[in-house]
């Protein structure tokens, strides 16, 4: 039985798309993302004072641990996976014909997924959540034409507040998931005609589909997702590096200078997307000029983007520590804890913890160790009103020349780094 | 052209109906994302006291000021770099003007006094870009400066 849609051996059919041994594994990893969000969603608060301490929470017990860990290292195993899915087609000609929205199809979900890390990667709200969308947003901003309205769009305001929150968390809950299931659909109506996948391969496919969701669930049941301290706006000295599939953008900004990075940081880029979706259109039959162009040009940008992502691996940032938040702090402790942070008060005044003193950040050198510690400066100060105003005037109060004066905090402010401090002494 | 027949036109008229709602919905959707919602009255956020910036190099100030953003009214933080010039005093923003990394003091005396962690820029105590992608330099910001030098610098936002 043959009709006109069955695939020549020449041409590719819309199935091919997902129909690498690895492409069953794909969609069920997909999966398990899609259900484990799901499970997050029930216990996430969308706003600045919540969302850390919730996602903390969820890190306290056991499932909710392991819905975060398979939601995070799945969501890295699924790009892996499509990447892979991505060459597979690339190399067995399953773009051709037919095979193009199966191709398309591909492309279309490797974007959504990138949106869904970008969007998802702030949720959490910790300093790298912060500190790479407020990078990522500057990027988005600095883009030809649509950028400014684009970056006040999605950021909702001029920083990285509340508002930029809650969008990130409609988009990664609203649009991604309408995205995926549009891209799949229409992926699905055009399969409907093409030849059916050889029983020996499904079967293949099934088994190792089997073996990654087993694989994903181990690896989150023994693993945790990272989780840093709460975000603090205003904290200097950070480096943010994006995931593992944009470090090549990374290194472009980095070194294009200020003539180059917008043909680097915006042009490749786009070029990238634009030959991705024009690979059918080059490559339509045989071996002759298109396929070659499709192969020089496939092992080019393989080349490029891998020299590329290796360059930031030689000089990976350490970060420096922060003050770990205590647990079970209220809100005017939080935001006195925050505050610590920000003013750098532990840049000179050593915390105790797990028996050890230690400063923050821990790099500088020549630092003084006879400077009291936090608790005792605390201690030293007799009641609310006296730490006031060593905090606004240290030299008038105590002679010291060593601290400068905090006299831009407000009283409510002082008052909140006050009960903080009050919570190391428990 | 023989193929247009009713129910093409039926279908075409039916399916531009539909995408009338759908673009004006859409529209709507995005005019609504776009506005920009913060609003800021004019404050002044205390920076430090004038005797405090050192005759070489910066203090360097975290500073919160409120933003307004619907019913809501939030505290935003941000760095700033407060340096001498002469009589006069210049504040600089911390937001690097590449991509709004919080940029630091060199603690190396040699080198370029400010730095970016992010993409490897550098200014100097101008905030002039001295290498890097930046394209501008660091945005100097607004202060008024008191007479005596234990009052206090404020920044005018």
């Amino acid at each position: 039985m043959s009709t006109p849609d069955t695939p020549a051996p020449d041409t590719g059919s819309p199935r091919t798309a997902f129909a690498s041994p690895l492409g069953p594994a794909f969609l069920v990893v997909l999966g398990l993302v899609v259900l484990s969000g799901l499970g997050l969603a029930l216990h996430y608060f969308p706003a600045t004072d919540t969302a850390h301490e919730s996602v903390r929470m969820l890190e306290g017990e056991r499932w909710g641990r392991i819905q975060r860990s398979a939601h995070h290292f799945g969501a890295i195993a699924v790009v892996a996976l499509l990447i892979v899915q991505c060459a597979w087609v690339l190399f067995s000609k399953g773009y051709r014909g037919r095979g193009r929205w199966g191709w398309w199809a591909l492309i279309g979900v490797l974007m959504a997924l990138v949106f869904a890390d970008v969007t998802g990667g702030l949720l959490p709200w910790d300093e790298r959540a912060w500190h790479a969308t407020d990078v990522r947003l500057g990027i988005a901003a600095g883009s030809p034409v649509i950028g400014p309205h684009l970056g006040n769009a999605l950021r909702g305001g001029d920083a990285v507040a509340a508002p930029t929150l809650v969008r990130f968390y409609a988009m990664h809950l609203g649009l991604v998931p309408i995205a995926l299931g549009a891209i799949l659909y229409v992926w699905r109506t055009r399969c409907r005609k093409a030849a059916p996948i050889q029983p020996a391969n499904a079967a293949i496919g099934a088994l190792l589909a089997l073996g990654a969701a087993a694989g994903l669930i181990y690896w989150a049941w023994s693993h945790s997702a990272p989780l840093g301290e709460i975000a603090a706006p205003g904290e200097t000295g950070f480096e943010a590096r994006p995931e593992w599939y944009m470090l090549w953008l990374f290194e472009l900004l980095r070194m294009g200078g200020a003539d180059l990075q917008d043909a680097l940081g915006y042009g490749v880029p786009g070029l990238l997307v634009t030959w991705l979706l024009a690979v059918p259109l080059i490559d339509r039959k045989g071996e002759g000029l298109g396929r070659k162009i499709v192969l020089v040009t496939a092992g080019l940008w393989t080349l490029v983007l891998a020299g590329l992502s290796s360059l930031p691996l030689q000089d990976a940032p350490v970060n420096r520590a922060v003050l770990p938040q205590p647990e079970g702090l209220t809100e005017a402790e939080r935001e006195g804890y925050l505050l610590v942070r920000t003013q750098g008060c532990c840049d000179c005044h050593a915390v105790e913890i797990d028996g050890e003193w230690r400063y923050f950040p821990d790099e500088r050198e020549g630092r003084d160790e006879d400077i009291v510690s936090l608790v005792e400066a605390w201690e030293s100060a007799d009641g609310l009103e006296s730490f006031e105003l060593i905090v606004r005037d240290p030299f008038g109060e105590l002679m010291t020349e060593e601290m400068p004066s905090y006299d831009h905090l407000t009283t409510d402010q002082i008052r909140s780094m006050y009960r903080f401090v009050e919570t190391l002494d428990r | 052209m023989d193929g247009i027949n009713r129910r093409d036109v039926l279908r075409g008229t039916a399916a531009g109906l539909a995408a009338c709602p759908l673009i004006g919905g859409a529209y709507a959707a995005l005019r609504f994302a776009a506005v920009p919602a913060p609003t800021r009255r004019p404050q002044r956020v205390p920076l430090c006291r004038l005797e405090e910036v050192p005759a070489e190099g910066f203090a360097v100030r975290s500073v919160t000021y409120d933003v307004q953003r619907g019913p809501v009214t939030e505290t935003v933080g941000s760095v700033v770099f407060v340096r001498r010039e002469g009589d006069d005093v210049l504040a600089l923003s911390g937001r690097c003007p590449h991509l709004g990394c919080t940029v630091t003091a060199n603690s190396d005396s040699e080198g370029p006094p400010i730095l970016c962690p992010c993409h490897d820029a550098s200014f100097d105590a101008e905030g002039k870009v001295l290498s890097g992608p930046p394209k501008e330099g660091l945005a100097a910001l607004t202060v008024s400066v008191p007479e005596d030098p234990t009052e206090m610098i404020y920044l005018e936002l």
